[in-house]
């Protein structure tokens, strides 16, 4: 063994190794010619383990190992990096002292970025609630509210509305609808008669009780709870919400509240026949008593709502469709208008012009405006958000760009000690992104009690 | 995963996972020469080895320092989970075949 390590490696292939190599890192590269060498000694004549020797690093030199390795230490010049650990927390420590340092600059970039995400964020929480309204309904895209447009030009006035008989015909006489479904609006007083106690009574509220057909629930997707649909084919039936049904009879069990009695208007007795539960989403139908329309006929209603007048418009009745996949709107609405203009005998002097109204729009479109002002002013605030994202971040590159020209002196005497152009990049981003948080923190802050009133 | 296994990278696996943790270049050198009767050249070796790491199959860290090597440190190499997955694949696919074509494999004596 002792002999052996007298005879060394050929100097010249260890140079050469050792200069392809440069500064990769081959500790156990040339550890294992070397080792390859020695063990060669023990089973050959030295000249011709040297030349083993050269094939070893030979072969070293051309392959992928060492090429891959010499691609790997090429990164990291004089083996400092700006984004080792270190040099990251240092980033974050100098940050902190900059930004302590100039408190006032910090304070006024900081709330000036935060008032601006924070307006940004308020208007997001608002528009996003606007426009979250009845998405949520499957086959939203074919639910259609039938329009009626009277006049013309300058007198022209939209009714989100239609003649009490206009669902039913559509239904007999036109194709291409899923569903075709009237409900009327009715806003009663209500009790609940309870034995020989005096009865619950409930003020009218607002939209919210309606006369329904039983089609009304395939236009719209309830979940049943207890009953079914087609229990309001018969009068003097209601279908209540759950939240309804327990602020009418408390905490029965459901199936316990069905067949329970409901007095609308102390005349219109009916029986509770299904209970659903209520949608959780923002929605404009907020329909907490669904009564059966086949109970018109039978009482007193008949002489508010006229099942045979054509020539009337009620806003409280309301027409709507699901089209059939692939019918086509504008077909459609002349067919329906055709179908008005049959119906409608008395002449107001223009025709009438029925429209599809489709349930995306119908949120921002309220009765009688061809425009949704609405829709525009919910434009006009996304605008001004970004508008003001902007300023904010003029505001920010401004009050940096003044603060740098301070700064050169420090970048100066960082480069002189031998910081990469990466590192300082990367430190001014670190400050930035520290400030930015701070702002994120405070707007977050700020907006957090708006959006627990919405 | 990234690519598949050649034939001599699930040699070399194989002899990697034979050795446990204490397998280096030369130890896996020697015991494929050793076995398969075929010689094979230290840069071929090392760059199959530096594939199977970029492959995630094996990995390797800096041994201590002896006196053996002049005091220079050893690589030392150990399969991954992900490498001993990637030899169960390739085994099962060759049982199967192995399986499928027993009839037409056998060997008279």
């Amino acid at each position: 063994m002792k002999a052996h390590r007298t005879i060394q490696p050929p100097r010249l292939a260890n140079t050469l190794f050792e200069w392809y190599c440069g500064n990769a890192s081959v500790e156990d590269l040339r550890g294992d010619v070397d080792e390859l060498f020695y063990s060669n000694l023990k089973i050959m004549s030295p000249s011709r383990a040297k030349i083993k020797y050269w094939q070893h690093v030979v072969s070293l030199i051309f392959s992928y190992a060492l090429a891959k390795r010499k691609q790997k230490s090429a990164f990291h010049p004089h083996s400092y990096t700006p984004i080792h650990s270190a040099m990251i927390k240092s980033y974050f420590k100098i940050a902190w002292r900059t930004i302590s340092k100039n408190k006032l600059y910090s304070a006024i970039n900081v709330l000036g970025l935060a008032l601006g995400i924070c307006a940004c964020l308020t208007i997001y929480l608002i528009t996003s609630h606007e426009f979250s309204f009845d998405t949520f309904h499957p086959d939203k895209e074919r639910i259609y509210r039938v329009n009626v447009v009277s006049g013309k030009g300058a007198d022209k006035w939209i009714s989100n509305c239609v003649p009490a008989p206009a669902p039913a015909a559509i239904r007999e006489e036109l194709s291409g609808f899923d569903v075709v479904t009237g409900f009327h609006y009715y806003d009663p007083k209500v009790s609940i008669p309870d034995g020989d106690k005096p009865p619950l009574k409930f003020e009218r509220s607002n939209r919210e009780i309606i006369i329904a057909e039983p089609d009304y629930f395939r236009l719209f997707n309830y979940q049943w709870l207890s009953g079914n649909p087609g229990t309001l084919k018969n009068p003097f039936k209601v279908v209540l919400s759950e939240r309804r049904a327990r602020t009418y009879f408390g905490p029965l069990p459901l199936d316990k509240i069905i067949g329970k009695e409901v007095v609308y208007d102390d005349s219109l007795r009916v029986t509770v026949s299904g209970i659903v539960k209520d949608w959780d989403k923002n929605t404009d139908f907020p329909f907490t008593d669904f009564i059966s329309f086949s109970s018109i006929q039978h009482s007193f209603l008949r002489d508010d709502i006229l099942l045979d007048e054509w020539n009337g418009f009620r806003h409280s009745s309301q027409g709507f469709v699901k089209l059939k996949k692939g019918s086509s709107v504008v077909a459609l609405n002349k067919q329906l208008t055709a179908l008005f203009k049959k119906h409608q005998k008395e002449d107001h002097g223009s025709t009438p012009l029925v429209n599809l109204q489709p349930l995306s729009d119908l949120h921002f479109y309220t009765n009688d405006q061809e425009f949704s002002s609405f829709l525009q002013t919910l434009y006009a605030l996304i605008g001004l958000a970004v508008f003001i994202l902007i300023i904010a971040a003029i505001n920010f590159i401004n009050l940096s760009t003044a603060q740098s020209i301070r700064r050169s002196k420090e970048i100066g005497i960082r480069k002189v000690l031998g910081s990469l152009r990466v590192g300082l990049a990367l430190q001014f981003l670190v400050e930035t992104f520290v400030l930015t948080l701070f702002a994120l923190v405070l707007a977050v802050l700020l907006v957090t009690p708006i959006s627990l009133m919405g | 995963m990234k690519g598949y296994i050649g034939e001599f990278e699930e040699l070399v696996l194989l002899t990697i996972a034979s050795f446990g943790d204490q397998a280096y270049g030369v130890a896996i050198k020697e015991d494929i020469e050793k076995r398969s009767e075929r010689r094979i050249s230290i840069g071929a070796l090392h760059s199959t080895i530096t594939r199977l790491e970029e492959k995630g199959l094996i990995k390797s860290w800096l041994g201590d320092p002896t006196q053996e090597r002049g005091g220079r440190r050893k690589r030392f190499f150990e399969i991954t989970q992900q490498g001993k997955v990637s030899l169960h694949h390739v085994k099962d696919l060759r049982d199967e075949l192995w399986k499928l074509s027993r009839a037409s494999l056998f060997l008279a004596k």
